[in-house]
């Protein structure tokens, strides 16, 4: 056996320009091993500042993300892109984890989760995030998704003493590992056939004519695998348990900032590796993309409870989400202004679902009855304030001009009519007239009915400036939407080329 | 020829080992015929010349994890009146069907691919499979960021372990 000669440069070129392109993510995880260190010496009456330095060091990273221009390029030998895709979707993540920091603390209090780890942990989840947003290597992108998923399998039980908050995390980490280990299996298949973990590899591989079983496999499990993570249709089995179970601020954050990021795979993987294979994905991905809206938005309709409509809410949310995925063009023709509408409706997400949680926050005590949409009665009299916030969270959750919501399932109907899906759309359109009238029961409820107990909202100033900044960004993106709608075209433009 | 004969009896020693694993009543047996089965793969590795893979299977696989599962056995002292033995619902067995029809489509699709990268043996580069190639390519090639996430990765995990399971905090 001959010697290996040893590769020539032994520090990767670029490294520099790599290193400082990840920055915003070297922040967001030197901040959550701080907080592991810095937890040992903390009174714990002191536990508030953990609060306040996540979200600086959030800030910080999100500034850094955002200001920093950084020019489209591979890193770290192909594993990581950085574009203006990763960009539009780190600060998707960012303010996710910024928005639910904010109701954490004093919803922790009450609950009786005192350990700065539970910030830790949110930092890490969100690092997880972010190499989702910019992974641009199956084996990267794996590697991603499982210390985001370790993390939140860890946030949804850190209610240690609360049954419900147990199960929550065991079924989550049971069905969660399952679905790992077929994402897996795929990728291997997808190497197999093709030779290269690379998304773009792979897309090359394809257009060089490898096609058949193993490919297929691969794909398909590779699907299954997404499908999971973002709960749509078979495979949302466990959301509605896990969102109930796991704790409010939790349960917003994972609602949103893991929807986001597995979107934000989902979309790079299917739009850069699998492209050439549309016309293989394109139909069952239809197919999954109705039937998850229309039981999305069936089932909560028939929630009494508002933490669990929410939940079945956000199964319906991924469908109307999936749809932008089926609308891209084979072509890669006017690909951007149809794909574009997932990056907006995600943000969109982002806000109105986190403001109606930070309500929900405000609501959940240590009992778990208090949620209830009854629960809701006579709000508007006694903090009107914070009734309007959840109004038009709602309303922007159900799609009604002039918010954020409206804009962003106007962009996901408009791009399935222009694919012509139009059968998708009149379905989207149909469930999503039957989500008008489960989100204005909450509304109604709150302004129309008076309280038969008081309950006992006490609203803090985190929470109240959380629902605040949401419902600015929901009234504001929906009056003024198109500089975001232009950043989110640059975003899906950078990603095709 | 030989190497053939060595593959197949591999492979059908560590499907039957695999079986064994999920119809075993007794958890310490099942434990054992995992071990079997990591020992199976472990072989497979070598033969494809993943030689520095296969001692990796070995030390940790059949040995440091399972040395975990056998501790957790124990100190759970698992009995098998805690079985619920089998139990043939229309819902396992739907689930079997299923489950036996997607293990179906793998088979065939997987046997009946023709794949860009089916590699004669004799091609392989001559430090295929050594520690010193795979140390290259983890630590100054392509994989260097994965490597070092996968720290990342443990690190959740323990931190993790910990939150959940410490009596006091």
């Amino acid at each position: 056996m001959s010697p290996l000669t040893p590769p020539p440069v032994l520090v990767p070129e670029g490294l520099s320009q790599d290193l400082a392109a990840f920055a915003p993510a070297f922040v967001i995880f030197g901040a959550a091993l701080i907080i592991l260190l810095w937890e040992a010496v903390v009174r714990p009456a002191d536990k508030r500042v953990f609060m306040g330095f996540s979200l600086t060091a959030i800030l910080v990273a999100l500034g850094l993300n955002v200001g920093v221009a950084v020019e489209d390029r591979l890193g770290f030998s192909g594993m990581v892109s950085f574009d203006a895709y990763s960009v539009f979707f780190n600060s998707v993540f960012l303010i996710s984890a910024a928005l639910s920091t904010l109701l954490s603390h004093d919803y922790l209090e009450r609950v009786g989760v005192r350990i700065g780890e539970y910030y830790s942990l949110v930092l890490f989840g969100l690092f997880g995030m972010m190499l989702l947003g910019m992974g641009a290597d199956l084996m990267l992108l794996f590697v991603g998704i499982e210390v985001m998923s370790i993390a939140f399998y860890c946030l949804s039980a850190i209610k240690r003493t609360d049954a419900r908050g147990i199960e929550s995390g065991f079924k989550y980490f049971i069905m969660g590992a399952f679905a790992s280990g077929i994402l897996l299996y795929g990728v291997s298949f997808v190497y197999g056939a093709t030779g290269t973990t690379s998304l773009q590899g792979i897309r090359a591989a394809i257009e060089g004519g490898v096609h058949g079983g193993m490919l297929g496999l691969g794909v398909a499990f590779i699907i299954a695998g997404f499908l999971f993570k973002i709960a749509a249709v078979p495979f949302h089995m466990w959301a509605p348990d896990v969102y109930e179970g796991a704790p409010a601020s939790v349960t917003g954050y994972m609602a949103t900032g893991v929807k986001a990021a597995s979107f934000a795979a989902f979309g790079r993987v299917l739009f850069v590796a699998f492209l050439g294979l549309k016309d293989d994905w394109a139909a069952p991905l239809m197919v999954i993309a109705a039937v998850t809206m229309l039981l999305g938005n069936l089932v909560a309709l028939v929630q009494d409870d508002l933490k669990r409509m929410l939940a079945y809410s956000s199964i319906a949310h991924a469908g109307y989400m999936l749809m932008a995925l089926v609308a891209v063009d084979a072509e890669s023709v006017g690909l951007n202004g149809q794909v574009s509408g997932l990056l907006f409706y995600l943000l969109a997400y982002t806000f109105m679902n986190l403001g109606a949680f930070a309500v929900l926050t405000l609501m959940a005590g240590d009992r778990d009855d208090l949620t209830s949409i009854k629960g809701l009665a006579g709000l508007s009299t006694r903090n009107p304030a914070v009734a309007a916030g959840l109004a038009l969270c709602l309303f922007s959750l159900a799609g009604i001009p002039p918010t954020m919501g409206f804009v962003g399932k106007f962009y996901l109907f408009a791009a399935a009519v222009r694919a012509d899906y139009v059968g998708l759309a009149v379905i989207a359109a149909l469930s999503g007239a039957i989500g008008v009238y489960y989100y204005l029961r909450p509304i109604v409820v709150m302004f129309m009915q008076e309280g038969g107990e008081p309950l006992s909202i006490r609203p803090t100033a985190a929470s109240v400036g959380a629902l605040a900044i949401a419902s600015a960004a929901i009234l504001y993106f929906g009056l003024f939407p198109s500089q975001l709608i232009e950043l989110c075209q640059a975003g899906v433009l950078s990603l095709v080329g | 020829m030989f190497e053939a004969l060595l593959f197949y009896t591999f492979s059908v020693l560590a499907v039957f080992a695999g079986a064994m694993v999920i119809t075993r009543r007794n958890a310490a047996s099942s434990a054992i015929a995992l071990v079997a089965s990591f020992f199976c793969l472990a072989s497979m590795y070598a033969m494809l010349g993943a030689h520095f893979v296969a001692v990796i299977q070995i030390l940790v696989y059949a040995g440091a994890i399972m040395v975990l599962f056998i501790f957790v056995i124990m100190v759970l002292n698992l009995r098998e009146d805690n079985d619920p033995g089998w139990n043939l619902s229309p819902r396992a067995v739907l689930g079997a069907g299923v489950g036996g029809l997607v293990g179906l489509t793998v088979f065939v699709g997987a046997s009946a691919a023709r794949s860009a990268t089916f590699m004669p043996a004799d091609k392989l580069d001559p430090g295929f499979g050594t520690i010193e190639q795979i140390g290259y390519t983890l630590f100054s090639g392509r994989y260097l960021l994965p490597f070092e996430v996968v720290s990342a990765l443990l690190t959740v995990a323990v931190v993790g372990a910990v939150v959940l399971a410490k009596k006091e905090l």
